[in-house]
């Protein structure tokens, strides 16, 4: 006659039943995997088999009369100990009866602690999933983190990791990516088998689509092919060009690859960079920021053995030689820096106002392959021609050319005494090379150096003043990338007059200053110095952010450019470590190696960077909608919250409404088909004071319409309802944790399980 | 029909309502003072007493049927007698009748007997002559003498040797049968088991009411609520006539009800769905459950717990998975689940 049925007992997954197959088969393949990376294989095998064990046994020691926690308690205790027992106390016996060699011994002993581990602890987390469903999360959880741990130290660029999946394939020429993008397909079916393995197919439904969604957000936002585009900020050398024309240059290489490839094969437009040349710019920074650095942007290839008298390679991108008043920028005035490329070659192209083969330089040809976007090329200093070459692999290059420079084989003592500026230069340009600041102080500094520091002999050559700037800055300067200069008007100045200490751009900026009030020609370059020493021997540079780097520069007659870079003795900010040598050697051999490849020849990787695109149009688009989808839920939450207050001729309702938004809020919902009475019985035990709200809610419905009520009754009704209201209240909040009430609150779809 | 009553045709003031529900009540509390833990038995029973109708209850021995017959026929004061009877057979407040294969309908209908004194036959009532009947395992009498208990249940009167002769205005039937026990029976067919308003399953009493049974042990049960309060008769019929205008029926009841009639009929379990007549019944019987639980309306709560003992006797059940209270459970809540819904719009 009532309307209750029983509630079934709560089912037992059967010991054959695909679910239990499905669940032992991911834990243990899980398992398995999580061990790989540290264990032997026999342990990590041992391990897998172990875990597998769990799904089974669990529903078995799940009958005995012990409850959830003391079961669960004792299922890891018995296996902790009975492990300690085998492999302390009983191993040594049995091993020295088999004779076994200490490291298999090792090996055997690591695949038993392994494998009883493994079994005890899935058998615990079953026993508890079953009873807690939250645990299955738990569950959930690890299956995802053993495999993100083993491909988690492919991160940040290093393509050659780990190494255990990595380097075999390397060896037979396949690119690790697809091993690895494989073992995360593995990884998201089997958290989609474990969701399977939900009893309730609906909920199944409910789950997944949640786990795809977050699958979806994740591939939109994570770099899965080729180089991870590094971090624009932070930098303040202006080499990445990182503005407007950037963003815009890189838009177009989404909507149209192929045509953003060909540029680095030297078919596509013109100057198509010359927008973002107008961000390159220098900057002074208190912050510098240095993380992510270690991701690389660019590897270069030496075609011959060149070892720099300085020790250090610099890759020569721009240079700032124009005084606007606080710092150095770009020269706008025609004819300076002439030998600074306007933008990446589109034909081989002959730098003008290079200084040639003169007897301190000669030829060296490099080519460079550029894994992030730049404003300009980079090339070693310095460059005299550059040749468009075509992009090996388009997935991980963005350009690829080759540069012939004219590199110094002979130190810059040599020069001591070599005049500076051409003979040629007309006034404007020497006017150009010499501007400086007008601050006295600058030219009291310089003046005192050159006798402080170089021996009487020499102190009058222009060349010995400039390297005795950079020198005295070097003993007097501290290195740190933490500074507080840029807010003042000339940072410089706070700078050199200050207490000393910046990085790069000051003292390049410091050095160039103090140099011009000499009179000699000078200018900031920008671009990557990358000591020799991380060459290890080999014909390959890395370029990373962390080797970003500002110096100052000096034009000596017939040699041109030559850096004369500082080097602080004193050092705040510890030094980025090298690049990793693997990495490097790595990415040389792809650029060496690699066959070019057309672009439609790999339809696959052209389907998953469509799929790529349209997961993050999806994902923000989604995104906007959940956002729009919570903010009216909020919104009809508050209304209908309200509306008694609002509304008071429809109070009865409206009240009634509000009470059961909140109690659908902390899950108490009418079922379907359950009567309001029914339901009021159902919550008798909680909230006694419902059940008279109820009847005057439903009287309001289905009394006599004719009936008319004097002013004085319904007044009274009113009052009733408002005590009853409250009445029910503070019986919910005496029975309701104060946390579950604060998630209630927050809950901003609570309502629409209100019928 | 009655002083008390109001003028036909307007609706009940309040104040009548009010006696109406206190008549009910005090009913009410002398039954539950009578039998232990059959209180939903025992409002049912009050709900067709109301509403004019007769219950059928399927239980098993020994499960306080005739404690339930008799302590209602003992809550009802004797008002005046038939007045068609002639003679000092007063109506008795129950009476009992064990049906066997070898009843006669004028067993129970009674006779007429020649008087010797008077010479000339005069009618001796029957045990149908008295307020409650309890007519104990009606499936074991043969089809005559149910079709002569059917008539009077329906029409209020008996026919003996041609004359019609009218019952009480009260008169009320609990007739019982056992749900296991069917060997040698005579089962009522669906058409006469459509006369009864509710068929009722009696479950055993919870542990608790089984103790309180025992503990009355010295005491007989009915002794239990005698110092309380009886009604009369004349309040019993103005409690009906009070009900039948002063409960309001929302208009959407009538739609449910029939809504629910005709998903009966085209469910596939259904062999032979709800009758109109019982649609006709069933509106009584919700006012009367308004009235019993202390109401002025019908609210979705009377249909919820009337739609099965209204409807689970008038139907023919293709043999199968569901029981027939699941069939008419899963049929009556979409129209639940419309009416609960109707309160919240605004």
């Amino acid at each position: 006659m009532s309307s209750k049925t029983p509630k079934p007992a709560t089912q037992e997954p059967a010991p054959w039943g695909a679910s239990t197959i499905l669940r032992s088969l991911v834990v243990g393949v899980a398992a398995a995997v999580f061990c790989w990376p540290n264990f032997a294989p026999v342990a990590a095998l041992c391990a897998g088999l172990g875990a597998a064990i769990g799904p089974w046994a669990s529903p078995r020691l799940q009958r005995s009369p012990w409850r959830t926690i003391p079961l669960a308690t004792a299922t890891l205790l018995f296996g902790a100990v009975l492990t300690w027992l085998i492999t302390t106390a009983g191993s040594p016996l049995a091993l020295s009866a088999l004779d076994a060699s200490p490291a298999r011994t090792l090996r055997i002993t690591q695949a038993i602690t392994a494998g009883l581990m493994a079994a005890s602890l899935s058998t615990t987390s079953r026993i508890l999933g079953a009873r807690w469903s939250l645990w299955n999360l738990a569950e959930l959880t690890f299956v995802g983190a053993a495999f993100a741990q083993t491909v988690y130290s492919h991160r940040e660029g290093s393509i050659h990791r780990p190494f255990s999946i990595a380097d075999p394939l390397v060896a037979i020429g396949i690119d690790p990516t697809w091993a690895l993008l494989g073992i995360g397909a593995v990884a998201t079916l089997s958290l989609f088998a474990l969701l399977l393995a939900e009893r309730h197919p609906l909920r199944w439904l409910y789950h997944s689509s949640f786990l795809a969604l977050l699958l979806l957000l994740v591939f939109a936002t994570t770099s899965t092919i080729g180089m991870p585009p590094p971090p624009n900020t932070g930098e303040g050398l202006g080499l990445r060009g990182d503005g407007k024309g950037d963003d815009n240059k890189n838009d177009k290489d989404k909507q149209n690859p192929k045509d953003g490839t060909g540029q680095g094969g030297g078919q596509g437009g013109g100057q198509g960079n010359s927008s973002s040349q107008n961000n390159e710019d220098l900057e002074f920074r208190d912050d510098y920021n240095e993380n992510n650095k270690q991701i690389p942007v660019g590897i270069v290839l030496l075609h011959d053995d060149y070892s720099p008298e300085s020790g250090m390679y610099y890759f020569r991108q721009s240079a700032f030689s124009q005084y606007n008043g606080r710092r150095m920028v770009r020269a706008t005035r025609p004819g300076m820096d002439a030998d600074i490329a306007t933008g990446f070659p589109n034909a081989p192209t002959d730098l003008a106002q290079h200084p040639g083969n003169s007897d301190a330089r000669h030829g060296l040809h490099t080519t460079v392959a550029l894994m992030a976007p730049h404003a300009r090329p980079p090339a070693l200093e310095a460059p005299v021609k550059l040749e468009p070459l075509q992009n090996p692999d388009p997935n991980r290059f963005e350009r690829v050319y080759s540069v012939h420079s004219a590199v110094l084989h002979q130190p810059a003592r040599n020069m001591l005494t070599q005049p500076l500026g051409e003979p040629s230069w007309n006034r404007d340009t020497w006017a150009h090379y010499t501007e400086h600041p007008e601050d006295p102080r600058y030219e009291n500094l310089a003046r005192t150096i050159p006798g402080e520091v170089l021996p009487k002999d020499i102190q009058a050559f222009p060349f010995a003043q400039a390297a005795s700037v950079s020198h005295w800055l070097g003993q007097q300067g501290t290195y740190s990338l933490k500074s507080q200069h840029a807010d003042s008007t000339d940072p410089t100045a706070s700078f050199l007059f200050g207490d000393l200490t910046g990085y790069c751009v000051h003292f390049a900026h410091a050095a160039v200053y103090l140099m011009r009030t000499l009179g000699i020609p000078a200018r900031v370059g920008t671009g990557y110095a990358v000591e020799e020493a991380s060459r290890k021997g080999g014909s390959a540079i890395l370029l990373t952010g962390a080797s970003a780097h500002a110096w100052p520069e000096v034009y000596v007659q017939g040699a041109g450019w030559i850096i004369l870079d500082v080097a602080p003795q004193q050092v705040l900010s510890a030094a980025p470590p090298p690049p990793d040598p693997e990495l490097q050697q790595l990415l040389a051999d792809l650029l060496r190696d690699l066959e070019p490849l057309p672009e439609e020849a790999n339809p696959t990787l052209q389907t998953v960077r469509d799929f790529k695109r349209w997961a993050q149009q999806a994902a923000r688009a989604l995104g906007a909608l959940l956002l729009a989808l919570v903010a009216l839920g909020y919104v009809v939450k508050l209304w209908r919250r309200l509306s008694p207050h609002l509304r008071p001729r429809h109070r009865p309702t409206t009240l009634y409404r509000a009470l059961m938004d909140r109690l659908a809020d902390l899950n108490r919902v009418r079922h379907p088909g359950e009567t309001r009475e029914a339901f009021s019985r159902r919550m008798h035990t909680q909230l006694p004071a419902l059940a008279k709200l109820t009847q005057l809610h439903l009287r309001h419905t289905y009394k006599a319409p004719i009936e008319t009520q004097s002013a004085e009754s319904q007044n009274s009704e009113s009052r009733d309802m408002n005590t009853h209201y409250a009445e029910t209240l503070r019986q919910l909040k005496s029975h309701t944790p104060r946390y579950k009430r604060i998630l209630a609150t927050l809950h901003p779809f609570g309502w629409l399980r209100t019928r | 029909m009655n002083d008390d009553s109001p003028i036909t045709g307007t609706p009940a003031t309040s104040n009548t309502l009010e006696r109406a529900q206190e008549t009910t009540q005090r009913l009410q509390s002398r039954m539950r003072a009578a039998i232990r833990g059959r209180d939903e038995v025992i409002d049912h029973v009050l709900v067709a007493l109301l509403a004019d109708g007769h219950v059928l209850l399927e239980d098993y021995p020994g499960s306080g049927k005739t404690t339930l017959a008799r302590a209602l026929g003992n809550s009802i004061q004797l008002g005046k007698n038939i007045p068609s009877v002639d003679h000092e057979h007063a109506l008795a407040p129950f009476r009992r009748i064990q049906f066997t294969p070898d009843l006669l309908p004028s067993d129970i209908t009674g006779t007429n007997v020649f008087d010797v004194s008077d010479n000339r036959f005069v009618f001796r009532p029957g045990p149908l002559f008295s307020h409650i009947v309890l007519a104990d395992e009606i499936n074991r009498t043969s089809p005559k003498v149910q079709a002569a208990m059917l008539e009077a249940m329906a029409e209020k009167q008996v026919t003996v040797d041609n004359d019609t002769l009218p019952l009480g205005e009260l008169f009320f039937v609990i007739a019982t049968q056992n749900p296991l026990d069917v060997a040698g029976t005579y089962p009522l067919p669906t058409p006469q088991l459509d006369r009864f308003l509710f068929k009722l399953r009696m479950e055993h009493i919870d542990r608790e009411s089984e103790l309180e049974v025992l503990e009355q042990y010295p005491t007989p049960a009915l002794k239990q609520g005698e110092q309380l309060p009886t009604v009369t008769e004349q309040e019993l019929v103005a409690a009906r006539h009070t009900m039948r205008q002063g409960v309001h029926i929302h208009d959407a009841f009538r739609s449910a009800l029939v809504d629910t009639a005709r998903a009966l009929r085209s469910d596939e379990q259904v062999l032979q769905g709800a009758s109109t007549r019982s649609l006709v019944l069933a509106l009584p019987a919700l006012q009367a459950r308004a009235l019993v639980q202390g109401r002025d309306h019908v609210t979705p709560d009377d249909l919820d717990q009337l739609a099965v003992p209204l409807f689970q006797h008038r139907l023919e059940i293709m043999p199968g998975a569901e029981s027939v209270a699941q069939v008419i459970q899963r049929c009556v809540a979409p129209q639940l689940e419309t009416l609960t819904r109707l309160t919240l719009k605004a």
